[in-house]
């Protein structure tokens, strides 16, 4: 740990490399962010709708990361991770308020597909979803939702967040966080059944069996 | 399909936590055993788990490109668009203090020195005339006392702290202590002609109210020129002019003493104090200067050189009561123009400290919001 470069079997574990950068070791923490950009970004895709706001936020958040790094103690780097992701993409969001000319209205419903984000090869479980239509559905209904209830949605059901964990991220309380989280799934449930007649058989899971 | 009509929002959120597996043991026994007899919240418990995993097998997406950082995105923004650290913060915090203390103490200085300075006006007419031969003596015992008198200024004066250093040497002192001086006398000056010399001998003193320079110069002179002239107050001329220079309180005292209602805070101040004093003073003259020097020593030189040509004179306050004796002391007064310079500088500098402290902290609380912006 004493030196900046380590051995190869020590790049893998994250923990060192973490610790590397946590002494302010830029290219150990790359190595993070070569990791983790993916969920990062999927993350803000998510929140924010558009490839540009995810873009900005998702590297707002890898330096507000390694900035505060000295914060981290210990556990899921993930969830710490994404709490700052979730973070980054309320102030990104708040920005846009203050100057709109990037219109919000662009931000819901402006790119209705996922853009030139790829599935990530290496996550297969999503394939299950491939369906790029029912994925640019489902992407639309998230984005229909408010920005609390979206935010809350994405924590829980992207970023696999507990209750407390939201909480922590967005300063509403549990109590809070049920309710936005159960009206956020309603919402998208009802919104995905209108479209879903669209969509092959296959994906009408929705209706009542 | 959407939301059943037996389904309220209450059921919702039982529903959606009971997924998440946040419910509690009683909440969750609960909600089971009404999803064996209620068939609408088995569909709704099924759609919601259907929505839930969709959104949960949402695929990955593939970041657009690398978010890899270069030092110039996670230094520059500290270093050169703004310091949002911790050491900043508490660096400006401290600076904006350090200023506006500064800067407040010189204000005092100077508002001390009018009072003083008002007070030295009237007697300073008369307590001049005496002050030439008062002054011969004195200046001879100034020299003991003004060690000891010295020593008791740093420490009654808050500000001595700064002019220690200087306030040593008093033929060293004189030259540059008189420029430093002038500054602060000078606004207080203008009223006590007389006193004038006091006046700006008493750095120290501040006069918020201070006139500007050239009145002061010219009443100081004047005043000097007075007490030389009609009268030979060996205290006012020698004393005054020191011990003015040196301690604000002590000066106005001293200078009211030579003067009418003066002679009572004269007669207050012991004598060896007076004497002391204007060693003292000339001390305080070095300390007024030191503070200058810090920050605006340029201002203080400045000053005395413009305002007083005489000031030249100045440096040798000291030889001032010598000269005192004679007509020349008057010349010799003309230092007193230059302590008005340096009350002047005072004021000034009191301002520009304070505009610092007021710069400081501003920088701070910028500091403080970059901060809460990176979290």
């Amino acid at each position: 740990m004493q030196s900046v470069y380590l051995p190869e079997d020590q790049l893998h574990d994250e923990a060192a490399l973490i610790e590397v950068a946590r002494r302010g070791d830029l290219s150990a923490f790359n190595a993070l962010v070569l990791r983790y950009q993916n969920i990062v970004y999927t993350v803000a895709y998510r929140i924010m709708g558009d490839q540009q706001s995810a873009s900005d936020a998702t590297q707002e958040a890898f330096i507000s990361a390694f900035r505060r790094l000295s914060t981290f103690r210990g556990g899921s780097f993930r969830s710490w991770l994404l709490r700052i992701t979730a973070n980054a993409c309320y102030d990104e969001l708040r920005r846009l308020k203050r100057r709109p000319a990037t219109s919000l209205e662009e931000l819901p419903s402006a790119e209705s597909d996922d853009g030139p984000s790829l599935p990530d090869d290496t996550d297969t479980p999503e394939e299950v979803i491939e369906q790029s239509e029912l994925r640019n559905a489902i992407q639309q209904c998230i984005q229909a939702l408010g920005e609390d209830q979206r935010t809350v949605m994405v924590l829980s059901d992207v970023d696999g967040l507990s209750y407390q964990e939201i909480a922590d991220v967005t300063g509403a309380n549990l109590g809070t966080i049920k309710s936005r989280l159960s009206r956020a799934r309603a919402a998208v449930r009802d919104c995905l059944q209108a479209v879903q007649e669209l969509l092959p058989s296959a994906y009408r899971l929705m209706d009542n069996e | 399909m959407p939301a059943e009509p037996r389904i309220t929002d209450r059921d919702l959120e039982l529903l959606s936590a009971y997924i998440d597996g946040e419910l509690s043991t009683a909440e969750r026994s609960e909600l089971e055993a009404r999803l064996e007899r209620e068939p609408q919240l088995q569909r709704e418990l099924r759609t919601l788990r259907q929505t839930v995993e969709l959104v949960r097998l949402m695929p990955r997406l593939r970041a657009p490109r690398d978010f890899t950082l270069t030092p110039e995105m996670v230094r520059p923004p500290r270093v050169l668009i703004f310091p949002a650290t911790a050491a900043f913060s508490a660096l400006s915090a401290v600076a904006a203090a350090l200023f506006i203390l500064v800067g407040v103490l010189l204000l005092v200085q100077r508002d001390s020195t009018l009072t003083g300075e008002l007070a030295l006006a009237p007697a300073t007419s008369e307590a001049v005339a005496l002050a030439p031969t008062l002054s011969v003596e004195e200046t001879l015992p100034v020299p003991q006392a003004g060690l000891t008198a010295l020593e008791a200024e740093q420490e009654a004066s808050g500000p001595a702290i700064l002019s220690q250093p200087e306030g040593a040497p008093l033929p060293q002192a004189t030259l540059p202590m008189a420029p430093a001086a002038i500054p602060q006398v000078m606004p207080g000056d203008g009223l006590g002609s007389g006193g004038a010399a006091g006046d700006s001998l008493a750095p120290n003193a501040r006069s918020p109210e201070m006139f500007a320079p050239p009145v002061d110069s010219f009443a100081q002179s004047e005043g000097m020129y007075d007490m030389s002239e009609p009268r030979s107050a060996p205290f006012l001329p020698t004393t005054a002019l020191e011990t003015d220079m040196e301690v604000d309180d002590t000066a106005s005292a001293r200078s009211a003493a030579p003067g009418d209602g003066m002679a009572d805070l004269m007669m207050a101040v012991p004598a060896g104090e007076a004497t002391g004093e204007t060693e003292t003073a000339e001390e305080a003259v070095g300390i007024m200067m030191a503070v200058p020097e810090a920050e605006a020593t340029e201002a203080p030189a400045q000053v005395a050189q413009a305002a007083s040509p005489t000031a030249t004179l100045t440096p040798t306050e000291e030889p001032m009561p010598t000269p005192t004796a004679t007509p020349e002391p008057t010349p010799t007064a003309t230092p007193t123009p230059l302590i008005p310079v340096s009350e002047h500088s005072a004021g000034i500098l009191g301002i520009v400290f304070i505009l610092l402290g007021i710069v400081a902290f501003g920088l701070f609380a910028l500091a403080q919001a970059a901060r809460r912006r990176r979290g």
